[in-house]
């Protein structure tokens, strides 16, 4: 029973009949018909999302592996190429092939997957949280050094190369062409009122 | 009608502005459609919160230039390489990748261009035909019936966006439940926000659709950490000859063209068959056409036209629910839909009426946008190829920043910014568990609207409103919809089906 309740897909899906459920119960404190929609929408959300919950529930408590399509891209297409082609055969050249170009993706265990999922999330909130206490002309260059260096793993001379290069031109095409002027951060702002910046 | 349209032609050729932004957007839709690990649709979740503040024309045109032109360049990888740079390429890979092994990649290459720049403009002149036919059914419909428009438009993107309809549908019932946060308009409530100022007026949706498509999609190459190996062979280079030829070749097969751009675009009409079907259904029509089908499958160069003018001209097509019933032809339409309300663009009756000059301007922008794109494409293809070896992590933090920056600059609220990193996490949710989020964008798109609609609904009729006969057709169409769903298999998935694991 644990086991099912740790699954990903179960947690999920009851976050969302717990989004419907909150709504809804938050919504029956408002006027008639300021919670007429809500409820119109959000108790057939519920049954919905309910209705999922119970379905992922049994999946996981019968984890049945699901065959494997072993087909190859190009034998996908063939099956297309037949719904659509009627009695028509039609044989193809590219099934014995290869695409010439191939997209490789460094093998990886659920660890490694859930490490670089921190590791990106991290990356964002902290970008986000620069943007609005230090601004954009800070956190920006910031954390494209940051995330060119450490997790793309190139050179600091590219890293500062294309930050500085990046940096430079969102500048003169946002404040100087376009007038469109990005929030310096609250620390700037509370600096101004202060009268620390002489503003 | 005449005059209409040859009004907003000539505003537009007068207008350097708009004629600016369309040609931005087919630039930027055709880098688009060949970089690896961008899409259309995220293309334009990206671009939104640039237009915000547009004059409503040159936005309108730039956005729909920009998603018109994404699936023109994304067949370069499709024929060079067999791998698809858009979804909706991958009919052309079954003939055209034949076609560069046999040394002929530009014949292929040219034949594919020209047959979308034809196809994208036939389309856009299916739209303008049809006008006059869909006028009274249009106005047929009352600004109430828009409820439940808009849950049709619902169940019809959760239809085609996923595998499961009911997760889609869920998805949909979230993003309309996100759109009441705010002030009610009919009491003035102040619901889910009362202690929130900012969000008085709602969830943005540019934070919103920012934090559903674009921030996830960039997780997600980032936790998968994909990069483009080495191309395995030389390629196999083709001169410019062979793509005029190519070029050529495809006014040799007029038919052809004209057959698959109408059957594309009428597929486009219908929502929820998906881009996919309209390249898939043309390449079979072209089978079954020829007099030498068994050359399809080894480079036969009608099994690249057909699929290339479907691709194009359904956008045409799909336009004409998307502008006049709410109900979008795709699950980029439905993003597109989202930017059109952004910039005053209310689909409808009025579409018909009021604003029928600015669906010519949408018209003459596809039509004016697909040849911009055929002739830079034409000239510059040798270029443009060299964008599919960029990196795609170096895209990655160049995406985000445009997320960040976007959020801001569409309403200068710092505390966006949290939404849009809230809202990242359901987002992510959503992606990574196989939830469709197209509909999500739907349900925060039209919730106003159908909130709106409902409440004048039950002022005029009552709860018998339900028992109209068009209520009672769009009802039907909605339990048909999913009952059509559960039997093709695209119900909630029972046990015995379930994939290993779960993430």
């Amino acid at each position: 029973m644990r086991s099912v309740l740790m699954n990903g897909k179960v947690l999920f899906s009851l976050l969302v009949l717990g989004f419907f459920v909150v709504m809804v119960t938050v919504a029956l404190a408002y006027p008639a018909k300021a919670r007429l929609m809500p409820l119109v929408i959000g108790i057939p959300g519920i049954a919905f999302s309910l209705l999922q919950l119970c379905l992922e529930i049994r999946a996981a408590m019968r984890v049945v592996a699901k065959p494997r399509d072993a087909r190859s891209e190009f034998e996908k297409y063939q099956d297309e190429i037949n719904r659509f082609a009627g009695d028509t055969k039609v044989s193809l050249d590219i099934i014995k092939e290869e695409p010439t170009m191939t997209v490789t993706e460094a093998p990886m265990d659920a660890a490694e997957e859930a490490r670089r999922l921190k590791v990106m999330f991290s990356y964002f909130f902290a970008t986000v949280a620069g943007v609005i206490v230090f601004g954009f002309w800070v956190t920006i260059p910031v954390f494209l050094v940051c995330f060119l260096r450490f997790v793309e793993k190139d050179s600091w001379k590219f890293a500062l190369m294309v930050a500085g290069i990046a940096t430079a031109g969102i500048y003169v095409l946002f404040e100087l062409v376009m007038h469109m002027f990005l929030f310096r951060g609250l620390l700037y702002e509370a600096m101004l009122d202060r009268g620390w910046l002489g503003g | 009608m005449l005059e209409i349209m040859g009004s907003t032609l000539f505003n537009l050729l007068t207008w350097p502005f708009a004629l600016w932004t369309m040609l931005l957007g087919t630039l930027i839709g055709i880098v688009v459609g060949i970089l690896p690990g961008l899409g259309g649709r995220l293309a334009i979740a990206l671009m939104i919160p640039f237009v915000f503040g547009m004059d409503m024309i040159p936005g309108a045109v730039f956005l729909l230039s920009l998603h018109a032109v994404t699936g023109t360049s994304g067949q370069f990888t499709s024929i060079m390489f067999g791998v698809p740079g858009e979804g909706d390429a991958a009919a052309t890979i079954v003939d055209g990748y034949p076609m560069a092994k046999q040394g002929k990649a530009g014949l292929a290459l040219g034949a594919s261009l020209m047959a979308s720049g034809i196809g994208g403009v036939l389309g856009a002149l299916f739209l303008a035909i049809m006008i006059p036919v869909v006028k009274p059914i249009v106005l047929a419909f009352s600004p109430a019936e828009f409820f439940l428009l808009a849950l049709l438009g619902i169940t019809f993107i959760a239809y085609v966006s996923g595998n499961d309809i009911f997760k889609g549908i869920i998805v949909g019932l979230m993003g309309l439940m996100l759109s009441f946060i705010g002030m009610d308009p009919q009491t003035g409530t102040a619901r889910y926000s009362e202690h929130f100022l900012f969000m008085w007026d709602g969830i943005d949706l540019i934070s919103a659709v920012l934090a559903i498509f674009a921030v996830p999609e960039m997780i997600a190459l980032g936790v998968r950490g994909g990069s483009i190996s080495n191309v395995s062979r030389a390629t196999s280079g083709y001169d410019m000859k062979q793509v005029f030829q190519g070029c050529r070749e495809t006014f040799n097969h007029w038919g052809l063209v004209f057959r698959t751009s109408l059957i594309g675009a009428v597929i486009g009409v219908i929502p929820g068959l998906g881009g996919s079907a309209a390249s898939w259904f043309c390449y079979g029509h072209a089978v079954q056409t020829s007099k030498h089908p068994e050359r399809f499958g080894h480079g036969a160069i009608e099994g690249v036209i057909a699929p290339e003018t479907a691709n194009n001209s359904k956008e045409g097509g799909s336009l004409l629910p998307t502008l006049f019933f709410g109900v979008p032809g795709s699950s980029g339409m439905a993003i597109l839909l989202g930017a059109f309300l952004i910039l005053g663009i209310q689909p409808g009756a009025d579409m018909m009426t009021k604003n029928l000059d600015v669906v010519w301007y949408l018209i003459w922008a596809l039509v004016l946008s697909n040849i911009l794109a055929v002739a830079i494409l034409i000239f510059a293809c040798r270029w443009v190829t060299l964008l599919t070896f960029v990196r795609g992590g170096l895209l990655i933090p160049f995406i985000l920043v445009i997320c960040v920056m976007g959020t801001y600059l569409a309403a200068g609220q710092w505390e966006n910014l949290v939404v849009l990193a809230l809202l990242s996490i359901l987002g992510y949710g959503l992606l990574h568990y196989n939830w469709p989020r197209a509909p999500f964008v739907l349900g925060m798109v039209l919730g106003r609207i159908a909130e709106e609609s409902l409440h004048k609904a039950l002022n005029l009729w009552g709860l018998e409103f339900f028992l109209r006969p068009l209520s009672l057709v769009l009802i039907g169409l909605i339990l048909a919809t999913i009952g059509w769903a559960i039997y093709k298999g695209r119900g909630p998935k029972m046990p015995d089906t379930a994939a290993m694991g779960g993430g």
